[in-house]
């Protein structure tokens, strides 16, 4: 039973709080900083769909750079070559995505141990290959461009990066929702149990092979969006954004963010990008204080920024003689 | 009918006849024991059951149905639990989430249907925590139920393992060592735990290395040596058995 006072529980209050915060961020910043808040948006999505797939279903993937370029790809020729509308070409994308992730996962998945790490390296290091090569189709490594702005939608016009700048904010609304819910349900403990224990699982009656193909599927659609999005908003595409090294710093921040946390992947997206942005001050020394920052957190903190995060709260709480707020009797949401 | 039949089940790893030639019969509402020295085909024989291992040879049904070359998530929907030798939990997951999979196989939400979360799905989730919360209750774990499974000492593992297998609502239990590694008053507890789900109108089809246990609990005994049947029947019976004996020769019955 609702109680009328929780209608505006504390954490209803926060939440409004953040999205007013996010609703004017860009005002407070330059252009330059909104266009690093727009890259670690769509890397958030990167992020916490890879996580779907590598920290709640335990399924190593290193190819999830090769599915955002897929999507992207697939969203640009269809507005290029067909004359799609972005409004079109983005959930088509999003489609031809999680489908060629459903036709790698069924071989991949129905065999036991590591061979989806092996068959996702090599299909990324294939995708890569095809984008560089098919030139008739991608123009290679001289890029694709002209791609066209998003139609105007609603008499909304994408001529600056604030309209893009809403347009993701809403994006990662709805994965993180999708997510969230996915996550915290029935099909998101049968997730996990194919994490934890395939065997234990099957014997409860869990089809771990259907749900690791599905959630494989679901991830990269996800993926996909994050590609069709940043297709239309950087308008040029070169196979370079979407290599090996691409899928590994996905892998980067799921980790940093901590394995199995959709607010871990957030936070870990956001820290590995802005992270080497607010080094730039340091100039040469950048890049090695920023793989220093990642080994660092990776060895001291397992668990991940949000783990570090959650015990500090913690200890503070203890500290300043606080309650944990939240009522113990729910489960251990993440 | 005919509740689970076996009939020359043969199950080899290369040359090693690990089950071998075996008819037995588990019957509804009973208290079936297995026992037999290490490596006689005992946890072989449960892996085959419940779909793990697919034998060579045999027939296999449960309900009169042929379930050879199921999977074995079909097995646990059609009504057969099991537990492992080596407790086999998810363990980064809370007591009380290890027992709401143990509904998976008797509950619907797709992910269609979790993202959605519409009525029906709510109240799923709620018939499942409750039950789940019932089954803790049941093997005395109620407190503990927020603690992640790999934080209980092993005693309460083996319970939980318990009330997660139950929680698929099985006709047939599988039990492979309930008391391995279990103090005399854990083991007690479980013994008392069994009895109770049986008279729940539960098959038990229990496995255990020592008779000394199995002789206050089973109905009915299985012998197992080199994968050969080479005993069945009460426990009185069976302690008396020469062949038994022999099996066990260098081991201690009581
Ligand atoms: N997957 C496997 N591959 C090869 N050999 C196996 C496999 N599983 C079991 N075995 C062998 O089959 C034989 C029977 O093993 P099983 O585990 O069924 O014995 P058990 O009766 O359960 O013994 P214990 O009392 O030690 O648990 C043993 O010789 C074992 O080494
Ligand atoms: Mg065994």
């Amino acid at each position: 039973m609702e109680v009328p006072s929780r209608l505006i529980s504390p954490s209803l209050i926060w939440a409004g709080v953040g999205i007013l915060g996010l609703v004017i961020w860009p005002f407070l910043i330059g252009q330059y900083w909104l266009q690093i808040t727009i890259v670690s948006g769509v890397f958030v999505i990167l992020a916490v769909s890879l996580n779907l797939i590598m920290g709640i279903a335990g399924q190593l993937s290193i190819a999830h750079a090769a599915f955002y370029g897929i999507g992207a790809y697939t969203s640009a020729l269809l507005t290029l070559r067909l004359g799609l509308s972005f409004w079109v070409s983005l959930p088509l994308a999003m489609v031809f995505t999680a489908f060629l992730g459903y036709l790698i996962a069924i071989p991949a998945l129905r065999l036991r141990g590591h061979y989806l790490a092996i068959v996702t390296l090599g299909f990324g290091v294939l995708i890569y290959q095809v984008l560089e090569r098919w030139e008739s189709m991608t123009r290679g490594v001289m890029a694709l461009t002209g791609i066209p702005r998003p139609t105007p939608f609603l008499g909304i016009t994408f001529r600056t990066k604030l309209p893009y700048y809403y347009l993701l904010l809403i994006l990662i609304g709805i994965v993180v929702f999708v997510v969230y819910r996915i996550v915290n349900s029935r099909v998101g403990l049968a997730l996990k149990s194919v994490r934890e224990d395939e065997v234990s699982a099957q014997a409860l009656g869990v089809n771990t092979y259907h749900y690791k193909v599905a959630v494989f599927s679901v991830g990269t659609a996800l993926a996909g969006i994050a590609g069709g999005f940043h297709a239309h908003y950087q308008r040029v595409l070169a196979p370079d954004e979407f290599s090996f090294v691409d899928s590994v710093r996905i892998l980067m921040m799921v980790i940093v963010g901590g394995m199995g946390s959709v607010s871990g992947s957030i936070l870990g997206a956001l820290v590995l990008i802005w992270l080497p942005e607010i080094l730039r001050a340091m100039g040469d020394f950048r890049d090695l204080v920023y793989g220093l920052a990642v080994i660092l957190i990776v060895i001291f903190i397992p668990g991940g920024l949000m783990e570090m995060f959650r015990r500090s709260v913690a200890f503070l709480q203890r500290q300043f003689g606080l309650s944990a707020s939240g009522d113990d009797s729910v489960v251990r949401r993440d | 009918m005919d509740f689970l039949e076996c009939q020359g089940l043969t199950k080899r790893f290369g040359g090693l006849h690990a089950v071998d030639m075996l008819d037995f019969r588990v019957e509804e509402g009973e208290i079936l024991g297995l026992i037999g020295p290490n490596g006689a085909g005992k946890t072989t024989l449960f892996n085959v059951i419940t779909g793990s291992l697919v034998p060579e040879e045999g027939r296999l049904t449960f309900q009169s149905r042929d379930i050879v070359g199921m999977q074995p998530h079909q097995i646990a929907e059609i009504g057969i639990g099991r537990t492992f030798q080596q407790v086999r939990l998810f363990e980064n997951l809370s007591v009380l989430e290890n027992v709401m999979l143990g509904r998976h196989c008797r509950t619907r939400t797709g992910f269609l249907g979790a993202i959605v979360r519409g009525a029906k799905v709510t109240v799923e989730e709620r018939q499942t925590r409750e039950r789940a919360a019932e089954l803790l209750e049941f093997v005395g774990l109620s407190g503990r139920k927020n603690d992640l499974a790999k934080n209980l000492p092993h005693g309460h593992q083996r319970f939980l393992e318990i009330a997660r297998a139950m929680a698929t609502d099985p006709r047939l239990l599988l039990i492979d060592e309930p008391t391995s590694g279990l103090n005399e008053a854990e083991g007690q507890v479980v013994l008392s735990m069994l009895r109770k789900i049986r008279e729940g109108g539960v098959t038990l089809f229990v496995i255990e290395h020592h008779m000394k246990v199995i002789m206050n609990l089973a109905d009915r005994i299985v012998v197992l040596n080199y994968g050969s049947k080479i005993f069945e029947g009460t426990p009185a019976e069976t302690q008396q058995s020469p062949e038994v004996i022999s099996a066990y020769l260098g081991e201690e019955i009581e």
